[in-house]
């Protein structure tokens, strides 16, 4: 395979086929000169990003803010844009490691909503006793997994602003035989409360991707309840050091 | 749909801005997008984040039409945004006409918004060609056309070490 700047460019992207990726991690193995193309390539995305994101450091103008404030409501969009757009944030969140993974979840998530509902009131069968869970919502980062009194594994995912300005977390428990995603709020006053349960399959042998993607059972619960998109890594180190207090 | 559209706020600021290369010309465009959002009629069928964005860039190009200034500055890089616009209300360092904003306003309108719906908002080459309207074949020629001006406009820089 002649491998194009436009096939790289697509590699990039996650957008060819299976069979094409492969053929060009193979070529990029052997091919140091075009390792060299495809990071030329890849720097121009991380410029873009680091340039156009340094809008967010400016405060949103309050003529839009207060336009939509004021704007009547209207009924909210079909349920499943808010999944597709939630998908496309979490790419981003993710993007590093998780590019183009979290692909194929989004329909899923559309049919998992659905049944969502039906595991809300349910008991907390099997979880660790929550003080356990909270203190690794109160001090561990994303993305990794924390055993909580070796009974279970615990992975949060994302940390937002709910509505009422609260934080909130959405994590995934996992004991040996049963696992579920939650979203958990703290408090004004420090403690925090679950707010939404939803049991999955356990893990097993599926590896990293799936414990990354496989939050978007919990999508819509998210979009009803974030005020804002979930912060970034450093925003959240930074709420940790300071014990939640901004 | 108002809930949808703040939460889509900042992704759609980051793309006015791409686009206009201009934190205060983002800002105006921003407004008006958000303000035809809410006054029109969103499509029944539509998906609203398509939509945002496809809104965005149509208030964008209207702009544009009106405002063929953007265009001979984007010609002339010395003269810069600063120099144009009011900059009562600039910081100094947007009124640096950035070596980002210069090579993206080289290039062709269409190469610009496309390698802002991928590169900046992740988005799949499928939801692109349908935002802009356009084949994904085209839309995968025209991002590598993008990213290999672009990384010839800002390599000589990047590459300097005594800057």
């Amino acid at each position: 395979m002649n491998t194009t700047d436009e096939t790289l460019s697509a590699f990039l992207d996650n957008e060819l086929t299976d069979a094409d990726m492969e053929a060009v991690r193979d070529q990029l193995a052997a091919d140091p000169s075009l390792a060299d193309r495809l990071a030329k390539l890849a720097t121009v995305d991380a410029e873009l990003q680091a340039h156009y994101s340094s809008i967010d450091d400016r405060p949103m103008p309050e003529s839009v803010t207060r336009m939509l404030k004021e704007a009547p409501s209207r009924n909210a969009a079909p349920r499943k844009d808010n999944v597709v757009s939630f998908h496309w944030w979490r790419t981003m969140q993710w993007r590093g490691s998780m590019r183009g993974h979290a692909g194929k979840a989004a329909a899923a998530a559309v049919i998992a909503g659905v049944a969502l509902m039906q595991w809300f009131d349910l008991p907390l069968n099997g979880d660790p006793a929550w003080p356990a869970v909270t203190q690794v919502l109160d001090s561990q980062p994303s993305g990794e997994d924390y055993q909580v009194n070796n009974q279970a594994t615990l992975m949060p995912r994302l940390t937002f602003r709910n509505q009422a300005g609260e934080w909130c977390r959405q994590f995934r428990l996992e004991s040996a035989d049963a696992a579920s995603e939650q979203i958990a709020c703290r408090s004004k006053a420090g403690g925090w409360e679950q707010v939404a349960r939803a049991e999955v399959e356990p893990s097993s042998e599926s590896g990293n991707y799936q414990t990354a993607s496989g939050g978007n059972v919990l999508d819509e619960t998210l979009e009803r309840i974030m005020a804002n998109s979930p912060i970034g890594p450093e925003k959240e180190s930074a709420l940790l050091e300071q014990l939640w207090r901004e | 749909m108002k809930q949808e559209i703040t939460e889509l706020l900042p992704r759609l600021r980051r793309f006015a801005y791409s686009l206009t290369g201009s934190m205060d010309e983002a800002d105006d465009l921003l407004q008006n997008t958000a303000e035809r959002l809410l006054t029109r009629d969103t499509p029944d069928d539509a998906d609203l984040t398509k939509w945002a964005f496809r809104v965005c860039r149509n208030v964008w190009i209207d702009e544009c039409r009106a405002k063929k200034v953007r265009r001979d500055a984007a010609e002339q890089p010395e003269l810069t945004d600063g120099q144009i616009v009011d900059g009562q209300h600039q910081t100094i360092k947007e009124i640096e006409w950035s070596r980002v904003d210069s090579a993206m306003a080289r290039l062709p309108v269409d190469q610009r918004q496309i390698i802002s719906l991928v590169a900046l908002q992740g988005m799949p080459y499928k939801v692109v060609a349908e935002i802009l309207d356009v084949p994904k074949g085209t839309v995968m020629s025209r991002l590598a056309r993008a990213r290999i001006a672009l990384s010839e406009a800002l390599t000589p820089v990047t590459m300097r070490t005594d800057s």
